[in-house]
């Protein structure tokens, strides 16, 4: 056992480093003797230096600092006669060994300063874009709040201010206006609460077995005024007849492919929610598909990250999307984005399903 | 008959002028508390006929409000509270509180349940209607009878206890743990997914589309309401 205080991983990658020190050495000594009638002396120290070099390389720290000393040795034992033992007849040979260990020594030290500093430029680079991730989603929160706020504050003076009547049809115009942007004022700074969970880790789920036919009836309630009039085909299978999830994840997904189906398919046009069991009754699979534009070109995961956008014309917080897919990735499941045939996309949740209970049994048994 | 009488129990000052406003547009006399402490004193003093309670109050929270009004009071009780706090409604409505509203409300939505928290107020709880209309939908309960336009539902005993839980308290929202306690007994109280099949069975014989109902409302994280309207 290592002493205590050892982090972890120092046993193993101790040993990983002690076999690539051997194995590099190994291969320079197998080179050396192989070809032992052509080169001389001066050409098999080279060998070993590249040896150094690759351990360098490869190993950090220590590790080289070994194999440099240790490459001095093992060409002092295969290659200065008298061979195979650490006696030297030629002294000239122990500048040699000064200038191997001195150029050895020096290629592991400047190796490993390389190493840091890439390290370092990685996590600077990696901080920049944590940063510049943070300012993509201030200004897009603040662009995708601002405008429901706007339009509020506009209709609220014009009702206020500007003296149209509230009971005139302008009027009716403007209130319903104030109602709609308040929803959806209400459903962004939602999804922009659950992402913060998510984010803090305090995300946390209220399993309990649902009936698929509810999650989704409540989405379309969620989301009633904003899909208006449109035509909605709901396919809903019997089967599954329960699943066990948390019921306002599940629903806040929905929603949020309902309100990217309505955003990126014109006004009117139909939109259709399908419902079922898949392989065998263990999975529960639901989409929501459109007939808009389809999705956009490149990778449809991309449509998952935070602050993607599909086409940036549209109003919305980037994070619809990158909800659904936190959402489900913590129930175990999947979410796809495809696009379909006859035009538009499809989005599918696929959820797995533990063994449902039986709503049948009597329960009347601990009395 | 004088105007019924809503306490508000908020300590949010714009929150405190719109429901005021809107009670007072609809008739209603109000009186506020801006806390807890304050809510039960003027609930002793001034015998309101509904309270709205917000469950965010900065002294005593709102579910031992709740308890405390209870001990002594049976004035309907309907607590607000913020989209998420799901398990705060249930508690307050397991303890004694007639219904609920989630922040951001719309004012029919407050109105409805303030009317229907009057009516109940205003009927003894041993006389109940001996039947109930909504919509289509006709409950006689004398003669353990529905129809659906016109049409006899046949209901399983499950089904028909469920029913008559939920038109007993029509209007108003019941907890999983209430429905489970009146339909399968005190035993049950923690199966709650047995309310939620039964549900969506009986919207299959209630319901022309039971994604989208129309009677038999479904309050996500808290229970089951069948509407009144």
């Amino acid at each position: 056992m290592p002493p205590t205080g050892e982090p972890p991983f120092a046993g193993p990658r101790r040993r990983a480093a002690a076999a690539v020190v051997c194995l590099t050495l190994g291969v320079c000594t197998t080179v050396v003797l192989a070809f032992d009638a052509w080169i001389d002396a001066t050409d098999s120290a080279m060998i070993y230096l590249v040896g150094v070099m690759v351990t360098a390389y490869t190993t950090s720290g220590a590790a080289s600092v070994v194999a440099a000393l240790l490459a001095v040795v093992a060409f002092d034992f295969f290659v200065t006669a008298p061979r195979f033992t650490l006696d030297v007849y030629d002294t000239h040979f122990l500048v040699t060994f000064a200038v191997m260990a001195g150029a050895g020594l020096a290629i592991a030290s400047l190796t490993n300063r390389l190493r840091r500093k890439t390290a370092q430029a990685l996590r600077h680079a990696l901080a920049v874009e944590t940063e510049q991730m943070r300012s993509a989603m201030l200004a897009s929160v603040s662009h995708d709040l601002r405008t429901p706020l706007g339009t509020i504050m506009g209709a609220a003076t014009a009702l206020a201010e500007q003296g149209v009547d509230p009971a005139s049809p302008h009027g009716h115009t403007l209130l319903a206006t104030l109602r709609e942007e308040a929803e959806r004022l209400d459903h962004q700074l939602g999804n922009l609460l659950q992402m913060t969970r998510i984010e803090g880790g305090a995300l946390q789920l209220t399993l309990e077995w649902h009936v698929p036919e509810e999650l989704v009836g409540q989405a379309l309630l969620r989301m009633r005024s904003r899909l208006g009039q449109r035509a909605l085909t709901l396919e809903i299978d019997p089967a599954p007849e329960l699943v066990r999830v948390d019921a306002l994840a599940v629903e806040l997904v929905l929603a949020n492919l309902l309100e990217n189906a309505a955003k990126y398919s014109p006004e009117g046009s139909p939109l259709e929610i399908v419902s079922g069991a898949a392989e065998g009754g263990r999975r529960w699979r639901v989409q929501v598909c459109d007939r808009g534009r389809g999705l956009p070109p490149g990778d449809p995961e991309r449509l998952f990250d935070r602050f993607a956008r599909g086409q940036t014309d549209r109003p919305g917080v980037g994070l619809g999307l990158a909800i659904c897919a936190a959402m489900v990735g913590a129930h175990g499941g999947r979410v796809e984005a495809r696009d379909r045939s006859g035009g538009g996309a499809c989005f599918t949740v696929d959820l797995p399903i533990p063994h449902a209970p039986d709503a049948d049994a009597p329960l009347e048994v601990a009395s | 008959m004088t105007a019924p009488r809503v306490l508000i129990v908020e300590d949010e000052p714009r929150m405190t002028r719109f429901l005021e406003t809107l009670c007072a547009a609809h008739g209603y006399r109000t009186v506020h508390a801006a806390s807890g402490r304050d809510g039960i004193a003027r609930a002793a003093d001034h015998q309101p006929d509904v309270v709205l309670l917000d469950l965010g109050l900065p002294d005593l929270d709102g579910l031992e409000v709740t308890r405390q009004l209870r001990g002594w009071t049976h004035v309907p009780i309907i607590v607000l509270s913020a989209r998420g706090r799901e398990a705060d409604k249930v508690e307050a409505l397991d303890a004694g509180a007639d219904d609920y509203l989630t922040k951001p409300f719309g004012a029919q939505e407050l109105l409805a349940r303030i009317r229907v928290a009057l009516r109940r107020q205003a009927r003894s709880p041993v006389d109940g209607e001996p039947a109930l209309t909504v919509g289509g939908l006709h409950i006689d309960f004398a003669a353990r009878r529905i129809t659906l336009d016109g049409d006899d539902v046949h209901l399983t005993p499950r089904e028909y206890a469920m029913l008559i839980t939920l038109a007993r308290n029509v209007g108003r929202v019941m907890t999983h743990r209430q429905i489970l306690a009146e339909v399968w007994g005190p035993n049950a109280v923690e199966h709650t997914h047995y309310v939620r099949v039964h549900a969506a069975r009986l919207r299959r014989k209630l319901e022309a589309d039971p994604a989208r109902p129309r009677y038999l409302l479904t309050e996500t994280g808290v229970g089951y309401r069948l509407t009144d309207e």
